[in-house]
């Protein structure tokens, strides 16, 4: 599957943020986006996933040439898009086993709907042995399955809990919305391991970070550096590394980035 | 079936029932003082949000039904479905009645009024003691006309009485039914548990039709015992409910009120509870949704008459389209009851414009070396919420669905286990149904 995405802009509450992104990912590849705080990163996650407080002023996005901008939020997610929360909500009176079984269930019907077989007939079998894998893979403790969803639990916590919800769904492309961010090392290396267990050819992603340490653990195909909501420049995982030697100011001179005036 | 076409029928009513002086005069008394007052309006404050003035409350006729003998529930049938008693009232009658055999020889008793009323002519029996005290008690408190009225023409319903330190493990199951129209009916629910007793009682109210259902309840609770009540409303949208409770909680003993109001079209109840002694610890919990033109209106009073008591109070509404809800909770401390701890928490979440929420917490606080809170919140679902589980493959209206139920769910949890389902399917099918757009 590809996602290409053109020519993107968006605002929030009257901001321009997003200012003309152009992307286009296969699935296959990892493709990792660096930028520093209010580069935009968090917002085109939310846009491609169709946050409702972000209007798209121009550009396309097109998901296996299908318009995805135009689609509901639950229709992107059951055509494979997903998306790693920078920062998970918290839904108390859920508890995590009663909301990742729905979920299974849910994903199970919309993908017998679109292929046109009858969503009554698609009841996931075996799914609490799956979970419980799952959680053992990620090291998370059983004892989560009775709690309610990200109530009370740590910023690393919730993080796993992101990337046990992507392991169950087995999305097309993953979008981890700085996953890495206040993970120890422990929290991060677990982490990686869930995503790197996804590569495949069925499974692309967006690594969004700010720091270069989660690359360390899962190798991108690609790299861009967010600024000041465009794609400023790409490349290889080299990159990388240039970014981590210089910083961005070097980024701002290298690609003649004046900074506007604070109005 | 006998008919009376008023309330100014009620003394002829009370005359033709024949039932013996000690019960009779009770009802006498409550009539002379349903005589004193007229109906509460919005000018008085429990009744200010709450306005009663387009019924015709004295015309409404009320009626005996002939007498039947129930079906009487046996050991086995009351196994099969878990129960250690189970009655059954059909506008006004009694079809089933059963009480474990166990329990029955242990003392306890699970009768009507009329069977009482026609076994004990004196009113020397525990159970007629008790039920002329709750009767009392009740009387005392009943401060509106709707409460006396009730009082004045109670003809059926359920009594309990468990026996000194006896524990009935199973629920006692109430269920009260009433279809039809243009008519009022006066349920009666008395529970007695002397001191170590323990009981588990459901109440579920069922039926369709305009008519107006007018309950009271009484509990006296001895010192030490347990008791666990729940009433579930389930009736439709065209039915009009009041229900007064009053309980007594004495020394150490433990009372759990749970309200389920997920029917009715029309509802004023209130649950006045009296904590006697020291180490009482009272529960009132209650859940309440509201959709199209319905309108619930709840009170609870937490009325601290002794020292170191422990009260607490939880409710949680949701409301949508154009119905409204008001919840109205006190916490009364008197002079003497140092060392109390009460606490009162209401929850609203208003699903649309044109849905309306009052939330009414108040304390009342007599006396210093108290620990009393109150906290109210109302408010939509949450955006945020609904995009995440959006963003898991939840439709909008799955989304919000979950929100309500999840919203709802820490409130059903403290609810006794074997209700849980049984309320949270009907919660379901509840906010199924609801027409309106949601925000959020
Ligand atoms: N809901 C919002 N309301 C107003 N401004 C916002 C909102 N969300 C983001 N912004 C602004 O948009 C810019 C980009 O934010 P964001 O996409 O979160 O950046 P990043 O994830 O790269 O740190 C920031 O300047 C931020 O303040
Ligand atoms: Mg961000």
């Amino acid at each position: 599957m590809n996602l290409e995405i053109q020519n993107l802009q968006a605002r929030v509450e009257e901001t321009e943020i997003l200012k003309g992104i152009n992307l286009s990912i296969k699935t296959g590849e990892i493709h990792a986006i660096m930028g520093p705080n209010g580069s935009g990163k968090s917002t085109l996650s939310n846009v491609l996933m169709g946050h409702p407080n972000y209007e798209v002023t121009g550009g396309e996005v097109l998901l296996d040439g299908e318009n995805l901008l135009e689609m509901e939020v639950n229709d992107r997610a059951n055509r494979g898009l997903f998306m790693a929360f920078q920062y998970p909500v918290e839904i108390p009176g859920i508890t995590v086993g009663r909301f990742m079984k729905r979920v299974i269930e849910i994903r199970a019907a919309a993908k017998a709907e679109l292929r046109g077989e009858d969503p009554e007939m698609s009841k996931p079998t075996g799914f609490v042995k799956y979970l419980r894998d799952t959680m053992d893979f990620l090291e998370v403790d059983q004892q989560f399955i009775n709690r309610y969803l990200n109530e009370g639990f740590s910023g690393g916590e919730k993080k796993r809990m992101e990337v046990l919800q992507m392991l169950m769904l087995k999305p097309n492309f993953a979008i981890l919305d700085e996953t890495d961010s206040g993970l120890d090392i422990d929290a991060l290396k677990v982490v990686s391991k869930g995503v790197n267990k996804m590569r495949g050819p069925e499974f692309g992603a967006i690594i969004i970070t700010h720091y270069q340490r989660i690359l360390d653990y899962i190798k991108p195909d690609y790299v861009h550096i967010l600024y000041k909501g465009k794609i400023v420049t790409s490349g290889g995982k080299d990159l990388v590394q240039v970014l981590e030697d210089k910083g961005y100011d070097w980024v701002k001179a290298q690609y003649g980035i004046v900074d506007e005036e604070e109005s | 079936m006998k008919v009376y076409n008023s309330t100014g029928e009620l003394a002829q009513f009370i005359g033709d029932r024949g039932e013996p002086s000690w019960f009779a005069s009770l009802r006498n008394q409550a009539l002379e003082q349903f005589k004193k007052i007229s109906w509460p309006t919005l000018q008085d404050e429990e009744w200010r949000r709450t306005d009663i003035s387009s019924f015709d409350l004295d015309a409404l006729s009320f009626s005996v039904p002939a007498v039947a003998q129930p079906r009487v529930l046996s050991d086995s049938d009351l196994s099969s479905v878990g129960y250690a008693g189970k009655v059954e009232f059909s506008n006004g009658l009694c079809i089933s009645l059963g009480l474990l055999g166990d329990e029955e020889k242990s003392g306890v008793v699970f009768t009507t009024l009329q069977d009482l009323l026609s076994k004990d002519t004196t009113g020397s029996s525990k159970v007629a003691k008790a039920l002329v005290r709750g009767f009392e008690q009740s009387l005392e408190s009943a401060d509106n006309k709707v409460f006396r009225w009730s009082l004045s023409a109670a003809s059926y319903g359920a009594l309990v009485y468990i026996p000194k330190n006896h524990r009935v493990e199973k629920s006692l199951r109430i269920t009260i039914s009433a279809s039809g129209d243009d008519f009022v009916t006066f349920p009666f629910v008395g529970v007695v548990l002397e001191p170590g007793a323990q009981a588990t009682i459901e109440m579920a109210w069922e039926g369709q039709g305009g008519f107006l259902v007018n309950q009271s309840n009484f509990f006296s609770v001895g010192d030490g015992a347990n008791l666990s009540y729940t009433q579930i409303q389930k009736t439709g949208d065209e039915v009009v409910v009041f229900t007064n409770g009053k309980s007594q909680v004495e020394r150490d003993a433990r009372f759990r009120h749970f309200e389920a109001i997920l029917g009715g079209g029309f509802v004023k109840n209130r649950i006045d509870s009296s904590l006697l002694g020291p180490g009482s610890d009272l529960e009132l919990d209650g859940i309440y949704f509201a959709d199209k033109e319905r309108h619930i209106d709840l009170r609870t009073v937490q009325h601290h008459k002794s020292h170191h008591a422990t009260s607490n109070a939880v409710y949680r509404g949701a409301v949508a389209d154009e119905a409204r809800v008001i919840y109205q909770g006190l916490i009364e401390v008197s002079p003497e009851a140092h060392g109390t701890d009460a606490y009162l928490s209401n929850k609203n979440l208003v699903l649309n414009d044109g849905a309306k929420a009052d939330s009414i917490p108040s304390l009342q606080i007599n006396t210093d070396d108290v620990r009393c809170s109150h906290g109210s919140t109302t408010g939509k679902l949450r955006a945020d919420q609904v995009f995440y589980l959006m963003t898991r493959g939840y439709s909008r209206s799955q989304a919000q669905e979950t929100l309500i139920l999840a919203y709802f769910q820490e409130v059903i949890g403290r609810v006794h286990e074997s209700l849980q389902d049984e309320i949270y399917s009907l919660l379901f099918d509840q906010i199924s149904g609801i027409k309106a757009d949601l925000k959020g």
